[in-house]
């Protein structure tokens, strides 16, 4: 694959857009099933342990600078283990650019297109994905960047929801087991998994430095907005009534009730459309470019990019109904552990990383 | 000597073979009566000027008489051309034959080394009366025309600086174009004039009628319909993007320069923007930028609600548009298809017929056909409405190239908001904008300042902020001297 410089603020906007998508939607069923009321709480735990991954990522970065993660892993592990971890990498964006297009897929059924097959939905958002790859990670980042607006706007048009908030629905407040909220912990943090695009997608930023500072204001933004968003969604809908919705979020858009806006329901769940299809792209560039610097460019870009979005198709039709797609995604928080904390560390720590001189 | 001159007059007997057009006048020059010949290609040198430039001196007795050697006869023959601007020596036959069918008039003489050629271009030229399509109430209202010098011409009045280039380029084997290549020495990046020289230089075919041809031979978009160049009507917009750092490109027979690189927001600038002031302009261009959309989507959104999410639509709109369906037989995608077809034959039609012809079509078929439709339930006035409404924010882009393209994505929309309503069309969009940001144009990204963003830029994108305050060049282009103004 060409080299596609990405300038800071697209690499901010790529990291920003990865995480609002599948993760947001699903996330505040979740947490008011584990924790009731107290679901933010985990939020703003699996918010730690996202900017610590991100952290620590940073930090092999920068001791490896220039260079793409199947190579620092490499360096820093022995072959099998490097190699493992690079398979294990890929599969975690491929199951997750799969899981994200199948709750979007889901979404835009359920609200948009009741009547079309699944496969049909998932097929046009597979090509779009197809087509948007085909400019690499430049192109994904300037598409983040162009549409980086939606977010603040989706934001907005939340905010009149806030006149069915009740204060009464986040108390008592901090009652829940501790225990409830550790256990709950890793299935959360799959929603974060964007730290692990950092060491993905910073190597190809032009200035690696500016874009390392722009790493941490985003994270703690991105773990600021769940958290609100979590406590938005309890506050108006109760823990009781949101541990049994599918969507959540989607439901607290169609509980505006202010005129006209009412009316436009629809042009929410376009703009949620829009907004969730960017971290399915953002995961599949993350596979591509994967795959791009372990196979050290042996395979033509397009090709990779063709096989990855046919292996996204086939994974994504391969989950039989959403509640599996769900259970998926809770069980990669595992594999986010996994990959975002211990890798990282494991990097770090390794004596073969440290007899090794930093190379540009 | 002699050989040379009978191996010349060879070539002329082998050129007038081929072409009936050529006039060879044979005379001799005095006092030694040393036999003379004048050919060049009836219709495309002025005869006039030929007459009292060339055979009226040519003619005229001398007093004073040198020797016969050849660099004097060319210098006696020199003396005589004075009032010709334009002279050279040539002695390639290839040569003299390419600028003979180049208008250039060819003068053989006994005894002189080569051929002299003088350049007397007489050929049929318009004025550079107002521009046919951007026009402007405040602006100067001169436009461009076919000839290449006069063109350059044009730049250079408005531009007098020392440090505009222009480079001369000949383009089309068989043509022999001649193309200038304009920039500002100290402004225009050296790598975006190079990448531009590389490129045109590249082209290799018959010929180039048009600079329409420079334009698509030059661009490495692939299927895009979007252009990635800008087609200049008028000398002043030139010379703006000139002192922006771009590169103009003027090709002979053609009353079109191209200017590179071109971003997206440019196609939707006019001249105007910057004759008035900055409220009317940032006006003028939103309001372009709202017709853009509306040009591309208002069919594909109609089909979509009306299709699929009808409810969203006022009740009582609903209720119109649903008693004015049921009497049409066909569904909502083929009337909205039939309708644009309807009205892209008559531009088409009218674009192609003699102006008052053009009109008269354009009301025949806007009122007498639009109502016979109607009539027949062939079609809603809701969608003749939405169609009419669509083509009319067409006609408001200032790029003819960038209003095309638009056309023809607009009958593209149309189909996946059938097959899959909003979703379908707010799809389509997205499929447009990660298309239109994988494309630039001579390096520099289409879509900036937007993506990426440069913020200094977004000062003259959609809006134009007063002039006082644009004190850089556009940054997305890299000119070597950024600084165009200071408070």
């Amino acid at each position: 694959m060409e080299t596609h410089s990405l300038s800071t603020r697209q690499y901010g906007a790529l990291l920003t857009a990865s995480a609002f998508g599948a993760g947001i939607l699903t996330l505040p069923r979740y947490l008011c099933a584990a924790a009731g009321q107290d679901g933010w709480v985990i939020v703003l735990l699996s918010g730690a342990v996202m900017c610590a991954s991100g952290l620590l990522y940073l930090r092999l970065c920068r001791r490896y600078p220039g260079l793409s993660l199947p190579a620092i892993v490499h360096r820093a592990l022995p072959v099998p283990a490097a190699f493992l971890s690079c398979l294990l990498l890929l599969c975690f964006f491929l199951i997750t650019a799969a899981s994200s297009i199948r709750v979007v897929t889901e979404v835009t059924l359920l609200y948009l297109l009741p009547n079309t097959p699944l496969w049909a939905v998932a097929l046009v958002y597979v090509l779009f994905i197809l087509y948007a790859l085909q400019g690499g990670g430049r192109g994904v980042g300037r598409f983040c960047e162009m549409t980086g607006f939606l977010l603040p706007l989706s934001f907005l048009l939340l905010l009149p929801s806030l006149q069915g908030a009740q204060a009464t629905n986040l108390a008592p407040a901090l009652t829940c087991d501790p225990s409830a909220l550790f256990s709950a912990l890793p299935m959360a943090s799959y929603s974060f998994g964007i730290s692990l695009l950092v060491p993905v997608f910073l190597p190809l930023t032009e200035d690696p430095r500016a874009a390392g500072r722009a790493t941490l204001p985003r994270l703690l933004f991105v773990a600021a907005a769940f958290v609100l968003i979590c406590l938005l969604a309890v506050a108006v809908l109760g823990a009781d009534t949101v541990s049994h919705m599918l969507f959540p979020v989607i439901t607290l858009y169609k509980s505006v009730t202010v005129p006209v806006i009412e009316r436009l329901d629809l042009f929410f769940l376009t703009l949620w459309t829009v907004l969730a299809v960017r971290p399915c792209l953002n995961f599949a560039c993350a596979a591509v470019q994967l795959t791009d610097g372990a196979l050290q460019k042996r395979v033509p870009h397009r090709g990779l990019t063709f096989a990855v979005g046919g292996l996204l198709f086939l994974l994504m039709l391969a989950q039989s109904d959403i509640i599996l797609t769900i259970r998926i995604i809770h069980y990669l928080g595992y594999g986010y552990f996994l990959l975002g904390i211990l890798l990282p560390i494991l990097c770090l720590l390794s004596p073969r990383g440290r007899k090794e001189p930093s190379c540009d | 000597m002699q050989n040379d001159y009978a191996a010349l007059c060879r070539v002329l007997a082998d050129i007038s073979a081929g072409a009936d057009d050529l006039i060879r006048r044979e005379v001799s020059l005095p006092p030694e009566n040393i036999p003379c010949v004048i050919a060049f290609l009836d219709g495309i040198v002025n005869k006039e000027l030929l007459n009292a430039g060339i055979l009226t001196p040519i003619l005229q007795p001398e007093p004073y008489c040198a020797e016969k050697s050849p660099a004097d006869i060319r210098e006696r023959l020199l003396r005589r051309f004075l009032c010709v601007s334009e002279v050279k020596t040539l002695s390639d036959g290839e040569e003299i034959r390419a600028e003979l069918y180049t208008g250039g008039i060819v003068v053989l003489a006994a005894g002189m080394e080569g051929a002299l050629i003088l350049r007397l271009d007489g050929f049929m030229r318009r004025d550079p009366g107002a521009p046919l399509n951007d026009r402007t109430v405040s602006g100067p209202r001169d436009s461009f025309t076919e000839s290449l010098p006069g063109n350059v011409g044009l730049v250079r009045k408005k531009l007098p600086d020392p440090r505009l280039r222009v480079r001369k380029m000949l383009c089309g084997r068989r043509t022999r174009t001649n193309i200038a290549l304009l920039y500002v020495e100290d402004i225009a990046p050296p790598e975006r004039v190079r990448e531009v020289e590389a490129r045109i230089r590249k082209i290799d075919i018959d010929g180039i009628l048009a600079s329409g041809y420079i334009a698509q031979l030059t661009e490495r978009t692939g299927g895009s319909p979007f252009p990635t160049y800008r087609e200049i009507e008028r000398p002043d917009i030139a010379v703006a993007a000139l002192l922006e750092g771009r590169i103009v490109v003027l090709c002979d027979h053609s009353p079109l320069a191209l200017s590179f690189p071109t971003i997206f927001p440019e196609l939707l600038q006019a001249a105007e923007d910057y004759y008035e002031k900055p409220t009317a302009g940032t006006f003028a261009r939103l309001l372009r930028w709202v017709c853009f959309f509306l040009a591309i989507s208002l069919p594909a959104l109609y089909v979509a609600l009306v299709s699929f999410r009808p409810e969203i639509l006022p009740y009582d709109l609903l209720v119109t548009i649903a008693g004015l369906r049921s009497e049409v037989p066909f569904p909502v995608i083929w009337e909205t298809l039939f309708i644009e077809f309807a009205v892209q034959i008559i531009i088409e039609s009218a674009l192609r017929l003699p102006e008052p012809l053009g009109q008269t079509i354009g009301v025949v078929s806007g009122i007498i056909v639009g109502q016979a439709i109607i009539s027949a339930s062939l079609a809603t006035p809701m969608v003749l409405i939405v169609v009419a409404l669509a083509n009319i924010c067409t006609f408001c882009i200032p790029s003819f190239s960038l209003s095309v393209a638009v056309r023809i994505l607009r009958l593209c929309m149309v189909f996946p908001a059938a097959l899959f309503g909003i979703f379908g069309f707010s799809l389509s969009w997205m499929f447009l904008l990660v298309h239109m940001q994988s494309l630039d144009s001579m390096g520099v990204p289409y879509l900036a300042p937007f993506a990426p963003n440069v913020p200094t830029d977004r000062k003259d994108a959609a809006l134009r902020v007063p002039l006082r305050d644009m004190l850089h060049r556009p940054r997305s282009i890299g000119c070597t001297n950024s600084r165009r103004a200071r408070r």
